[in-house]
């Protein structure tokens, strides 16, 4: 795992951009992005090869290979919601964002539980795999949460007339977006000792917590937020439902993309912890 | 005296928990906690219709909110995108970080464990070399 991920994840994103530009103008060639991206990747894997790190390259291929299909997914995704999905009535073209929104707050729902999860074995075991597991979690659920926030108050401009309104989803999401947010102040502050991690692992499992009720506030305390995929709610158009999927298999993609590749980085960095350790007992290098 | 108050709370403790649970669990709709601007709405809802059939006025200031959806949608999409990118980017800067830490340290230790005699190997303090961890 290098910064190659990085310069994938850019491509792919870059490529389905330039798909999604070529299907609103109606240009064939756009079709040849996702090839393109599947070549770029297989000339990443010989390029390794060739400078003698085959292990390498087959350890990334099945990275490499969830980097394309969400690529191929978020494509997938676009084009069902810009050109299958029918404009919504009364919101207009607003509506739109409810398919990135909903399943970027179920992709924050599976990162906080992941992070829970993770900070509740870590503190039974003391497995520093965990601690990893946790940390991946905690971080890319703020960045979901963080996409939630943003997009909610866009949606609402249109809907309510006003960017926010303390509303009990509205309040309960900010509350644990704040909670993962000082996990992660926590754990970045400095390098965390087994005190810090501890502390961190129980904020992590407060926050978990408060998913059901962020989730149920909205039946229980009448708020304004909208229930339409709930039983109260009256659901969506069928013509709406393929843009809806293939927007939650792609969040669902995104999510799991996103926490292998940070789980692994906080896999090196806790061996870097580690080698810094032994070092010290060695006379190398100054403990810090 | 004291104790005897310390009991009532104690009493109390439980009612007002089994308050609370009852509050929560009530389906939606079914407490008396509706703003009094909902309650006041058909009230203006009458007035505004009996306004119309009666006159007709001129309005002051704008004419009416028009939200406009596009820009709406365009800055939602493009926060997603932000958002994601600058995530990856900073995927990319730790990644590049750590690779280079580990590179650094596991030569710098390769480099002064070969340089140490056998009887400075084993001396007290020196740990043995721990080996890579095990990626699940």
């Amino acid at each position: 795992m290098s910064t190659r991920l990085a310069s994938a994840l850019l491509l792919a994103a870059l490529g389905a951009l330039v798909l999604f530009g070529a299907l609103s103008t109606g240009r064939p060639i756009g079709w040849l992005a996702a090839p393109a991206l599947l070549l770029a990747a297989a000339a990443d894997q010989a390029r390794r090869k060739d400078a003698g790190r085959a292990r390498e390259a087959r350890a990334s291929w099945p990275l490499t290979g969830l980097v394309a299909l969400t690529a191929l997914s978020a494509c997938a995704m676009l084009y069902a919601i810009f050109f299958v999905a029918p404009t919504e009535v009364q919101m207009g073209i607003v509506q739109k964002i409810f398919y990135l929104h909903v399943p970027s707050a179920t992709a924050m729902y599976v990162a906080f539980v992941a992070s829970a999860v993770g900070s509740a074995l870590y503190l039974y075991r003391r497995d520093e795999r965990w601690d990893a597991l946790a940390v991946a979690g905690a971080e890319v659920g703020l960045v979901f949460c963080l996409v939630v926030l943003a997009t909610g108050p866009l949606w609402a401009r249109k809907a309510w007339g006003t960017y926010w309104t303390w509303d009990p989803r509205l309040t309960t999401t900010l509350l644990a977006g704040m909670i993962y947010l000082s996990f992660n102040v926590l754990r970045g502050l400095g390098q965390a000792g087994e005190a810090e991690k501890r502390f961190a692992s129980a904020l992590a499992f407060i926050g978990l917590l408060l998913l059901p009720v962020i989730h149920y506030s909205v039946q229980r305390w009448r708020g304004q937020h909208p229930t339409v995929l709930t039983r109260a709610g009256g659901g969506i158009h069928p013509d709406m439902v393929p843009a809806l999927a293939l927007g939650f298999v792609t969040f669902s993609l995104l999510v799991a993309l996103l926490l292998w590749a940070r789980y692994r980085i906080e896999r090196v960095r806790q061996r870097v912890v580690e080698l810094e350790l032994e070092a010290a007992g060695l006379g190398l290098v100054e403990e810090s | 005296m004291r104790r005897i108050a310390s009991t009532r709370w104690l009493r109390a403790l439980p009612l007002a928990l089994l308050l609370s649970l009852a509050a929560l669990a009530a389906p939606p709709g079914s407490r008396a906690d509706v703003a009094p601007e909902e309650l006041e709405q058909p009230i203006r809802e009458q007035d505004a219709a009996a306004s119309r059939s009666a006159s007709f006025q001129a309005v002051t200031g704008a004419q009416g909110e028009d939200v406009p959806g596009g820009p709406l949608l365009v800055l939602a999409y493009g926060a997603v995108l932000t958002l994601v990118l600058l995530y990856v980017l900073r995927l990319g800067r730790l990644s590049a970080g750590a690779s280079r830490d580990l590179d650094r340290l596991e030569k710098a230790l390769e480099g002064k464990l070969d340089a140490l005699s056998p009887d400075t190997a084993g001396a007290e303090g020196a740990t043995p070399r721990a080996t890579p961890a095990k990626e699940p």
